[in-house]
């Protein structure tokens, strides 16, 4: 890397005053040709440097006042040029205050979400997300830096991890697995799992893993609702939210905001100084550190942002009002969500083979008793398909119901049968294999990238269900070759549908 | 009587502790509750036809309890596979619920098994279900349980009827009892890590 130092020229811009050192280069002030501050990263990481050189990118233009705009990409100088962002980085805060105060964390959280759920709708994902990467600015918003990269970043932090590189090691814990591991970019899910961490560094102002992340929150006091939220975000894969704007409703919900009401407070102004009426990096015991309008209970803390704090929520408090505040018509649940899957892509199985589309908006963190719903829907149920058993156990005209069910289940056996020994053989052997790789299911399939693989489910359904319909036509594969060619029609047309699938499910989705 | 039996068999805790995530389609959860009553019912009508065993019996599918004990049985079949196959598709295999899945499929397997074994239950056995069974004559260990010219010796339909009537059912239902005890303690299924 240059010699970098004030005053000096490179490209169209005059260097002013380091800012950071960052872990794959410095970044600095510095004025453009107009005399605009922007903020310049150099990048010394070789292999960073080296894969960006090499990507045909383009960078995307967003003019959301909570995401700092890149503004150029200077290869030659192999800097990049971001928007300057006058303020403090939430690192600063975490290593100064140590613990930041619940309320005041999940403030910053859902504005970081905010940011998040903008950039999502338009097919942006900033895949590097950790506090440095987080101001507070001097007029008390959230901003996030170097959002532009996306893909580009994850790449370069995959191929940092694979190699084991040690220059990501302070900063491994705020990537979501699926990121480093399985290579799966540019989805939002990856920028909710940072959230997750950055909110538990928050919290918890220490070091931690991924796997000590629920102990330390209990043991810190965090209310469980939160908890829940918080392992939701850092699940594995396929349990995460879908997208911000469901860990932001979870969270507003979890504290009762309304955005008309939603202030915060953290040191109170001093007169006269613009200065110090920025946010200052306090410890949270010190005698600067005070309460306005001091409510224990409620941990107020102030700044002269003109807002309140959030309020815990009071159980039992108007919750039949907050109930039908926050439903949500079916058509509305319909065009979120269709607006959603159009922006990421994906299906969501459990939605598709249990037609929950409207009801995934909805808040899944509260619980029903079974009893009595539930459990009266049940029985009725229950008792229709046992009475319709007992009438086919007495009545001999509907036997033909349980004895066809018989004959459907033996089919394959009467059909394979036929076949020479040897084949016979093969086909036990495979069956043999599915069933033990159906047992050990969980621990190869661990993320659950089963139920969100496009090709296999319909692959292994067209082909069960070849299976099924050729037992039924009983004069068929009468020698090896013809059991042979069948077997292998069937797989053929597994392949297809399993790769036709994702566009016929894509197309679908658009009509609807 | 009911506060009584409540204080001390827990029945209200028990009615009401369990939960569904709100808006989530409560159906799909149906299949578990049908297998669960399923077995109940194979259970009553299975002890009632061991009492009532004999030769006579194996051969007289007439009587009532035997056609709700067949019946029954392919209800379970039907309703475990759908158990099943939503766990699968819901992906309810995932961590915490790994040793869930691996009871339920032993359940489903033995389930199965237990299934084919009761077409050996009879002295003498018909063309169909003969081709059911013929490729287990491949299966030199197999063959001594299977019958010979179409029928069933006394000893094999012992065999047959100590593995169908008592010892499954003895692995399958201390498995199915460990799967509830497991759901109780890791509720039933939402999309919140518990």
């Amino acid at each position: 890397m240059k010699n970098l130092k004030t005053g000096i020229v490179i490209g169209d811009y005059k260097l002013e005053d380091r800012l950071a050192k960052g872990t794959f280069g410095e970044t600095w002030k510095a004025f453009s040709a107009n005399q605009e501050l922007v903020a310049v990263q150099f990048v010394a990481n070789e292999l960073y440097a080296k894969t960006i050189a090499q990507s045909s990118y383009k960078f995307p233009s967003t003019t959301n006042p909570n995401v700092s705009k890149l503004v150029e990409w200077d290869k030659q100088n192999q800097m990049f040029v971001w928007e300057y962002v006058a303020g403090r980085k939430l690192s600063v805060f975490i290593q100064r205050l140590k613990k930041i105060k619940l309320s005041i964390a999940v403030y910053i959280a859902r504005k970081i979400l905010e940011a998040l759920s903008y950039s999502a709708s338009q097919g942006l994902v900033h895949g590097c997300l950790r506090p440095s990467r987080v101001a507070i600015t001097s007029d008390k918003k959230i901003r996030l830096t170097h959002f532009g990269l996306g893909k580009l970043e994850q790449q370069i932090l995959y191929d940092l991890y694979q190699k084991k590189d040690s220059v990501i090691k302070d900063i491994q814990i705020y990537f979501a697995p699926e990121v480093l591991e399985d290579k799966i970019f540019e989805d939002p899910k990856s920028d909710i799992y940072s959230v997750g961490i950055i909110l538990c560094d928050m919290l918890l102002g220490e070091k931690f893993t991924r796997q000590e992340i629920p102990k330390k929150l209990t043991e810190n006091n965090i209310p469980k609702n939160l908890i829940n939220i918080i392992l939701k975000s850092i699940a594995d894969f396929g349990m995460r939210y879908n997208h911000p704007n469901e860990m932001h409703r979870d969270l507003t919900k979890l504290l009762k905001l309304s955005e008309s009401k939603e202030k915060i407070y953290v040191n109170p102004p001093v007169p006269g100084n613009p200065e110090k009426n920025a946010l200052e990096a306090v410890p949270a015991d010190s005698e600067e550190y005070r309460v306005y309008q001091a409510d224990h209970n409620f941990a107020r803390q102030s700044i002269d942002a003109g807002v309140v704090v959030a309020e815990p929520a009071e159980p039992g408090e108007n919750e039949e009002e907050e109930e039908e505040k926050q439903q949500i018509t079916e058509e509305e649940a319909k065009e979120k969500i269709k607006h959603i899957l159009q922006k990421t892509g994906r299906i969501d199985v459990e939605s598709v083979m249990f037609g929950t589309f409207g009801d995934t908006m909805l808040t899944p963190l509260e619980k029903v008793p079974i009893w009595p719903q539930i459990f009266i829907k049940y029985t009725i149920a229950a008792l229709i398909f046992l009475g319709f058993g007992f009438f086919c156990a007495i009545s001999p005209s509907l036997h033909f119901f349980i004895d066809g069910m018989s004959e459907i289940i033996l089919l394959p056996f009467y059909i394979t049968s036929q076949w020479p020994p040897h084949i016979q053989n093969i086909i036990f052997w495979f069956i043999l294999l599915n069933v033990t790789a159906l047992i050990t299911l969980p621990f190869w399939d661990w993320r659950g990238k089963l139920t969100l693989n496009n090709f296999f489910i319909p692959f292994y359904m067209t082909t069960m269900a070849g299976l099924i319909s050729l037992s039924l036509w009983r004069s068929i594969a009468q020698n090896t070759v013809h059991g042979i060619i069948l077997v292998s029609i069937l797989l053929g047309l597994g392949i297809i549908a399993g790769m036709i699938t994702p566009h016929v499910s894509r197309f679908l989705r658009r009509q609807w | 009587m009911f506060e009584w039996l409540d204080k001390r068999l827990l029945i209200r805790e028990a009615l009401c502790k369990p939960s569904l995530p709100r808006g989530r389609s409560s159906w799909q959860y149906f299949p578990g509750f049908m297998t669960f009553i399923l077995f109940f019912s194979q259970f009553i009508t299975g002890i009632w036809l061991s009492f009532n065993f004999s030769l006579v019996s194996l051969s007289d599918h007439s009587s009532f309890m035997f056609k709700l004990h067949h019946v029954g049985a392919h209800l379970l079949l039907f309703f475990m596979t759908l158990q099943v196959l939503r766990n699968l598709f819901v992906g309810s295999y995932q961590q915490p619920r790994e040793f869930h899945w691996l009871l339920l499929i032993s359940v489903f397997l033995l389930t199965w098994l237990n299934y084919y074994l009761s077409l050996l239950m009879r002295p003498e056995i018909d063309e169909k279900t003969y081709l059911a069974i013929k490729w287990l004559y491949n299966f030199s260990f197999a063959t001594d349980y299977l019958p010979r010219d179409g029928k069933m010796t006394i000893s094999q339909l012992k065999n047959v009827f100590v593995l169908h009537a008592l010892v499954i059912p003895m692995i399958t239902y201390s498995l199915f009892v460990c799967y509830l005890w497991l759901l109780q303690r890791t509720g039933l299924e939402c999309r919140n890590k518990d």
